[in-house]
């Protein structure tokens, strides 16, 4: 069967987010045993619990895991690999933020979120990569904010503009998908990013109840050529992909899911 | 949506220009694998019959039909007998590609005759096919570009193997316009529902024994992944983007050439 991931484990962190919970789903769905890591311990075990109480055939878990934290990291690796006898695939779909304008950034706010977003990414694939013998599959998420800049027309004030340690960051990933793809491909562990356009969490009470987020809805509607933003579920199929067989010749790739906002 | 379903192609129609040929035919079959009813079109149809039978026997759905990429009555022709006998084409996959050459041809030559085919050919296939689309309002077209459309050859590849390096750079141009191309179709059809992708594939290491063991070794040493691609390598890709697993996805280029252009 094609995109099929039986026997295979995955670490899937920020896997009960918006984006995440979809992945962890589909990739049990294709039979794969899903580690649901998050920083939010209560949202990693009810994530846990919707994946395991609607696909009971592979095995699931949870763990608390602070990519901030480099032992947190360290720990929560390897005890998954103790528990599930090493990783097949590890997806990461953490990215921090400081909602701040240019103006008011200070340049020390790097300091807390590209340890997430550069530092935190590096240390989970170098401990994944750890434990994945025979090969394996990492996929990062990046952003279309770390290839284009964000059109400051579409964030009306009182709304900032996403902010400029988020897209340097995701811009960083992208790099950092080349750089381990190559580092690692003689140990057969391929590393390919995705990259999601705007996928707003519109089930959100702030979304569906204030006009003003409607509004910004439809100004990220009318930068997209399909005309619409992304559903939470569709970055899934492409990690499915990557995560497979069906994707072993691709390496150091960065697909983008974002309805064409990035080739006009 | 359950994946698997997401990649589904059941009671898909997928027309594969070239579908003969080495590419073409494995992206025929992953298509094929996937659910789809394939038409393996070229100018040969008789080459087109034999890989339809072939594809038959293993019990997949695949049919030969006729095609001049550079007759736009052909394209027609092809379009509108897929129309009747199968309800319409779901998914273009423009796979086919002229690299004319021959002591009789000047460059000039091989340039006007390339343009007709892979420029202009290109163009009247997917504008045929699209206008189809349009009126049913759903439609995907994959182009097969290659990495050679996004870097240059690298000359010192060929040495002592016997193979000269192309001249012309007319399949530089064509793929590279290929790519930028499919940006364009995408921004232009996205009202239509119309997705178009591309697939940027690495060289292809055919059977054992298409290139020689000095190519082989100066080839895979610019690979990260250390080797050609294989037959089954564009499978998934192809069938990703034909499928619904990919529907936020218009405008890419998805390169499967083992980390060839990533270094």
């Amino acid at each position: 069967m094609m995109f099929d991931l039986t026997d295979k484990t995955a670490l899937v962190c920020g896997g009960a987010g918006h984006l995440g919970l979809p992945v962890s789903m589909k990739l049990a769905e294709q039979g794969a045993n899903v580690v649901i890591a998050d920083c939010n311990e209560e949202a990693a075990r009810q994530g846990r619990e919707k994946v395991s109480s609607e696909i009971p055939e592979p095995q699931t878990s949870w763990y608390k895991m602070d990519v901030a934290d480099e032992a947190s990291i360290v720990d929560t690796v390897g005890e998954v690999a103790g528990q599930f006898g090493g990783i097949d695939i590890m997806v990461n779909l953490a990215a921090a933020a400081t909602p701040k304008t240019v103006e008011e950034f200070e340049p020390e706010d790097f300091g807390k979120t590209l340890n997430v977003n550069i530092a935190g990414f590096f240390t989970l694939a170098r401990e994944s990569a750890g434990y994945m013998e025979g090969g394996g599959s990492i996929i990062l998420y990046s952003s279309m904010y770390g290839r284009v800049a964000p059109d400051p027309r579409i964030y009306e004030p009182p709304m900032k503009p996403n902010p400029i340690d988020y897209g340097v960051g995701k811009a960083g990933i992208d790099q950092m998908v080349r750089y381990l793809a190559v580092h690692w491909a003689p140990e057969n562990i391929r590393v390919n990013g995705i990259c999601p356009g705007p996928f707003p969490n519109v089930n959100k009470p702030a979304y569906k109840k204030d006009p003003g987020m409607q509004a910004f809805i439809k100004r990220l509607e009318d930068k997209v050529p399909m005309g619409r933003v992304g559903g939470r579920e569709e970055t899934a199929g492409a990690v499915v992909f990557f995560a497979s067989e069906e994707a072993s010749f691709i390496t150091g790739q960065v697909l983008a899911i974002d309805g064409g906002w990035t080739c006009w | 949506m359950n994946v698997m379903k997401l990649f589904s192609l059941e009671n898909k129609v997928a027309v594969v220009t070239g579908g003969a040929g080495k590419y073409g035919a494995c992206i025929a079959e992953g298509l094929a694998e996937a659910g789809a009813k394939v038409v393996i079109a070229s100018r040969n149809l008789d080459n087109c019959r034999e890989k339809a039978q072939e594809f038959k026997s293993a019990g997949l759905d695949a049919v030969a039909g006729r095609v001049d990429i550079a007759d736009e009555n052909s394209l027609i022709q092809l379009r509108e007998t897929i129309k009747k006998e199968h309800g319409g084409t779901d998914i273009l996959i423009n796979n086919a590609v002229a690299r004319p050459g021959g002591d009789d041809m000047s460059d000039t030559e091989m340039w006007a005759k390339a343009m007709r085919i892979n420029a202009v050919g290109l163009y009247t296939c997917t504008r045929v096919f699209a206008e189809e689309m349009e009126d049913r309002n759903a439609g995907n077209i994959v182009n097969i570009s290659s990495m050679y459309g996004m870097v240059a050859q690298y000359p010192p590849m060929y040495e002592g193997t016997g193979l000269a390096p192309s001249k012309t750079g007319i399949y530089a141009f064509h793929k590279a316009g290929m790519i930028n191309f499919t940006r364009f179709l995408a921004a232009t059809y996205a009202p239509a529902n119309i997705r178009v992708n591309c697939i940027s594939p690495g060289g292809f290491h055919g059977k054992e024994g298409t290139h020689s063991e000095k190519f082989l070794e100066n080839y895979n040493r610019r690979v990260p992944l250390g080797r050609m691609a294989y037959e089954d390598d564009i499978k998934g890709a192809v069938v990703y983007l034909a499928s619904e697993a990919s529907a936020y996805v218009t405008g890419h280029n998805l390169v499967v050439d083992g980390g060839y252009t990533i270094w």
